[in-house]
């Protein structure tokens, strides 16, 4: 299967303005990359390229080692899937599946043996004679899938195919997704805005920002050392919680104010900020993740009070939001224990997972 | 008096019924969430609330009023949009205004009485300072404030909101959720609020009502549809991850009832017998949480023998869909390990904690 | 030359392109227009003079001689006449059309596809199949050579043409923003007026141009049931070929104000016409 490189790549559209700006990074073979972004942070515009819908304006693409850039859209051999699906609205599902063989004169037979095959996998052998214009988003969808393996490629580009669907069919679609890659060992590129999307079915995530690629990484090194507060606040289920710090000493060990409580370090993270902290960095803001939080009625040094806003279950667990002097918070707690709103609670942060961002936002406990 | 009641109401489009004789009610004050899969009817049950819909047969009640004659511009109920739904050619303050200068309205408010209005909902929804700014230049979660202000400026008894926060990014759709709930504690306003989120629906309703093919499964507090649930379809749509509902073969063994989970049978446990006086039927439903699966060794003497499905990371947490039997049941890992699609694992389920249903109609036996 | 230059000046290269053809297109169709308003500015002699001039020093004589000729009555009779039934037949037809059209578009009933399609069936004779008929029916009721007989042809025939355009624009506002009214407390005819009729801005000055240039140049069913009271310009302009033989410059000097008001009319809402064409707020 093709190893995917992209080298130093920028495309501009205007003379000053980047689309995509010195963008690095390779998808090993047979693996799943997802390119995450928030919408217009470029990842479209890397996917056109490799695609060779666009012409890249400085760097290169190189596939298995060859350089890809004049390399025309249709001798690539890559399958694309779309967001608004992009099927024959005159075709019914038989002849949108078969489309990408009728060009290759294979015998009647095989073709209807492929298509199938393939209506087979994706459940959609009772829809075969209809219109797409009949079917459910979803339904399309699986069509779009089918036309894009039905093919034999060896690569595939994703853009946003589950954009337009409900909450559950997304679900449902991105664990076909998942199964039909490991089931044909297909580099996948698959591009979203969807953070949970992408950590459910990715093995590798690349998060853009701006035209620039912010980092790349598995989910949990993402979840765990962000490089900065962009990555920390767009990765995770539940939103991180960021509120402003200030470092002081406690006997030459430095230790974290955060609303009035002071919080003892790990000395890993003391020693990151020794290293930081003569670089100046006065405003300083600590994330959090939900989980990390645990929610007392007592308070304590290393506690920061606050007061209960809203309370959303979720199932055995519930968010608690709760607001304070230095801002608000979002503590996960199991179901039972939630305190009501308008309760006074205090706080206490899981030193080992906090994260510290300094004024522009680099994340100083990142360990990895 | 405020709450909204539907007696017996039908609605039909063309010959096809969207439902029948549904009857419901959301009591005054309250938060009443209508959550299903799309098709399912639940728009088209607010619309008729708005008046943007007939009843076909039965009664919609508001306040104890019936509300079926009147035009939708005498019903009072405030509404906002899926797709906002704001007027381009004004400004975010000309949009706010627009209710309370509408011709029934007509001398209830004098100019400066709106434009005080206009400033007060704006502070509440933090969009002062985009006052105005023509609506078309304002992002997603600006208009959709924006939205939910013109709802709320004129004080409605009730309030509508159609998939309010869906199509907001996920970092709005938390902060907005929180500010939905707080805005409900301080204002109170008898909220319906239709969404397919289920995760939503739990997070931001003080009452759920589960809609599914014209039909509502179950209505009650957030926390009772998720524990308790009346049908297998809610048990299988809400909660975070939903319950596994797998449809399993009943059996009779040496020593009573056993459900034959792929070739493995496991005895029923003694509590669930009970349920099952007189002939067994010939299969069940079975609601099995993730937290009632765990894997085994496959010498073990309940293991079931299960294929990876699918795995995926949800969070920090792996979470896996083993194929058992028909069925597929969701397991959480409480460690991040390889796997694969179609490895082989063994696996236990807790049966003590399962939800029954009835294998024919999907209703509950016992949770 | 530096790698960053070059993108920049192929991108110039490319616009002066675009703006010469341009002027190559503007030119050729204002080549005309300029012939007619230098003719009418010419003294007779330099008319004819070959090769033609394209220096000559301005007379208004021509302006003159148009304006008292063709029975002693003034250009401005029936520039006048112009004017009112153009505005006239142009408002009814707007104003009519686009009510039809929103009920069209917002109060489908059994068979209305069929009537849209009935009302623009009207424009698929030619009129000059039916101007006998309508002579007839103008002369009984005692219309023949009033203002009221040519607003009234003129509306019904632009009327089809409003409606099947205007469907189309209000059919494409999503319906949430008039429902949206609807809640908050206005009735039909409010949305209507205040959501609907806004909104479709772009699709009434449209047709509001384009109404007006037909009932301006309309000549055919002008010269047969006008005389003097109710005449157009179009039909001003052909007695006065037919009288004088043809005076080319006193011709292109009338021309001038036949041209002139519908030109005014359009450049000052062309610019309407792209403006609001977005629905922004509704995604």
């Amino acid at each position: 299967m093709p190893r995917i490189e992209f080298d130093n790549v920028s495309k501009r559209y205007t003379p000053t303005t980047h689309a995509v700006k010195n963008l690095t990074f390779a998808i090993e073979n047979g693996s799943f990359l997802c390119v995450l972004g928030p919408s217009g942070c470029g990842k479209s515009s890397t996917l056109r390229m490799l695609a060779g819908l666009e012409s890249i304006t400085e760097g290169e693409i190189r596939v298995d080692g060859k350089r890809y850039n004049e390399l025309k859209a249709q001798s690539r051999d890559f399958a694309m899937v779309f967001e608004n699906y992009a099927l024959y609205p005159h075709l019914d599902v038989y002849g949108n599946l078969a489309m990408p063989l009728a060009t290759r004169r294979l015998p009647r037979r095989e073709i209807a043996r492929r298509v199938g095959e393939i209506a087979e996998t994706l459940q959609i052998t009772e829809h075969l004679r209809k219109r797409p214009r009949q079917l459910s988003g979803g339904q399309r969808q699986r069509v779009g899938l089918g036309r894009a393996i039905i093919r034999d490629t060896r690569t595939f580009l994703m853009d946003e195919p589950l954009g337009h669907m409900e909450a559950y069919l997304r679900q449902q679609l991105r664990t076909e997704i998942r199964r039909l890659h490991e089931e044909l060992g297909a580099t996948t590129f698959y591009i979203t805005h969807d953070q949970e999307e992408a950590a459910a079915i990715s093995d590798q995530i690349v998060v853009m920002s701006d035209g620039r690629l912010q980092q790349a990484g598995d989910l949990l090194t993402l979840l765990d050392n962000p490089v900065n507060k962009f990555v920390a606040e767009f990765i995770g289920n539940l939103p991180i919680s960021i509120i402003p710090a200030a470092v002081a000493s406690n006997f030459g060990v430095p230790e974290l104010i955060v609303g009035g409580a002071r919080m003892p370090l790990p000395e890993n993270r003391a020693s990151l900020i020794e290293s930081s902290i003569s670089s100046g960095g006065s405003k300083l803001e600590v994330g959090v993740r939900p989980g990390d939080i645990e929610l007392f009625e007592d308070s304590a040094p290393n506690r920061l009070p606050l007061s209960v806003t809203v309370v959303e279950p979720l199932g055995d667990s519930a968010v608690v939001v709760a607001d304070g002097p230095a801002g608000r918070l979002r503590a996960t707690v199991p179901a039972d224990t939630a305190p009501p709103p308008g309760k006074s609670v205090h706080a206490e942060f899981d030193p080992s997972r906090l994260l510290l961002f300094d004024e522009a936002g680099i994340n100083i406990f990142r360990t990895a | 008096m405020s709450e909204v009641q539907f007696r017996e109401v039908t609605k039909r489009f063309g010959g096809t019924s969207v439902f029948e004789r549904i009857s419901l009610e959301c009591p005054e004050h309250r938060y009443l969430c209508l959550l299903g899969p799309s098709g399912c009817g639940k728009t088209t049950l607010m619309r008729l609330v708005a008046g943007l819909e007939q009843p076909d047969e039965g009664d919609i009640l508001i306040g104890g009023q019936r509300v079926n004659d009147l035009p939708p511009s005498t019903r009072n109920v405030g509404m906002a949009f899926q797709n906002y739904a704001l007027y381009p050619m004004l400004s975010v303050r000309g949009n706010l205004a627009f209710p309370l200068r509408a011709p029934v309205r007509k001398r209830s408010y004098s100019e400066a009485d709106i434009d005080s209005r206009v400033e007060e909902i704006a502070h509440l929804l933090r969009i002062g300072w985009l006052l105005d700014r023509p609506v078309t230049t304002l992002s997603g979660g600006q208009q959709q404030r924006v939205a939910l202000g013109r709802a709320l400026i004129r004080n409605p008894p009730v309030l509508l909101l159609d998939e309010p926060i869906t199509h907001l990014d996920a970092r709005l759709r938390y902060e907005m959720r929180a500010e939905l709930k707080t805005l409900h504690a301080n204002l109170q306003t008898t909220t319906i609020h239709v969404t397919h989120d289920q995760q939503e629906a739990l997070a931001v309703a003080d009452l759920i009502a589960v809609m599914n093919a014209g039909r509502i499964e179950q209505i009650g507090p957030p926390v009772e549809v998720y524990r308790y649930p009346k049908t297998a379809f809610v048990a299988g749509f809400a909660g975070d991850p939903p319950m596994s509902v797998v449809r399993m073969p009943l059996r009779v063994g040496d020593s009573g009832l056993q459900i034959d989970f792929g070739g493995r049978a496991l005895p029923l446990p003694e509590k669930f017998a009970r349920y099952f006086p007189g002939e067994p039927p010939s299969a069940l439903l079975i609601g099995i949480r993730p937290s009632s699966v765990s894997l085994v060794d496959a010498q073990a003497s309940n293991a079931i023998s299960a294929k990876v499905y699918a795995h995926e990371m949800v969070g920090r947490e792996l979470q896996l869909m083993l194929s058992v039997g028909d069925g597929r049941i969701r397991y959480r890992s409480p460690e991040i390990r390889r796997f694969a699609v179609g490895d082989i694992v063994a696996c236990d389920v807790n049966l003590e904690q399962a939800h029954l249903f009835d294998a024919e109609t999907g209703a509950v036996i016992v949770n | 030359m530096t790698s960053d230059s070059k993108p920049i000046s192929q991108f110039n290269l490319r616009a002066a392109l675009a703006l010469g053809a341009a002027c190559v297109v503007v030119g050729f169709s204002l080549f005309p227009l300029y012939i007619m308003i230098t003719t009418a500015l010419k003294a007779e002699s330099d008319i004819f003079s070959w090769p033609p001039t394209w220096t000559f020093s301005p007379t208004l004589q021509a302006f003159k001689n148009a304006f008292l000729l063709f029975g002693g009555q003034n250009v401005l009779v029936f520039l006048f006449n112009s004017v009112l039934i153009t505005a006239a037949s142009t408002a009814l037809a707007v104003g009519l059309g686009s009510m039809a059209a929103y009920a069209l578009a917002r109060f489908p009933f059994r068979g209305s596809k069929h009537l849209a399609f009935f009302i623009l069936s009207t424009r698929f004779a030619p009129p000059v199949a039916f101007i006998v008929p309508i002579y007839l029916m103008f002369r009984s009721v005692g219309l023949i050579d009033t203002h009221l007989a040519l607003i009234l042809f003129y509306t019904s025939m632009n009327l089809s043409f409003v409606i099947w355009v205007l469907r189309g624009f209000f059919a494409d506002i999503p319906i949430e923003l008039e429902e949206a009214a609807l809640v908050d407390g206005y009735t039909r005819w409010q949305v209507f007026l205040r959501v609907a009729l806004p909104l479709v801005r772009p699709g009434l000055v449209a047709t509001a141009i384009l109404s007006a240039v037909f009932a301006w140049n309309e000549f055919l069913l002008a010269n047969i049931i006008t005389q003097r009271d109710a005449a157009t310009i179009p039909v001003y302009l052909s007695g006065f070929s037919a009288s004088m033989g043809i005076a080319w410059g006193e011709y292109m000097a009338v021309g001038f104000f036949a041209v002139a008001p519908i030109m005014i009319f359009t450049f000052f809402l062309q610019r309407h016409l792209v403006r609001g064409l977005t629905f922004g707020a509704v995604r």
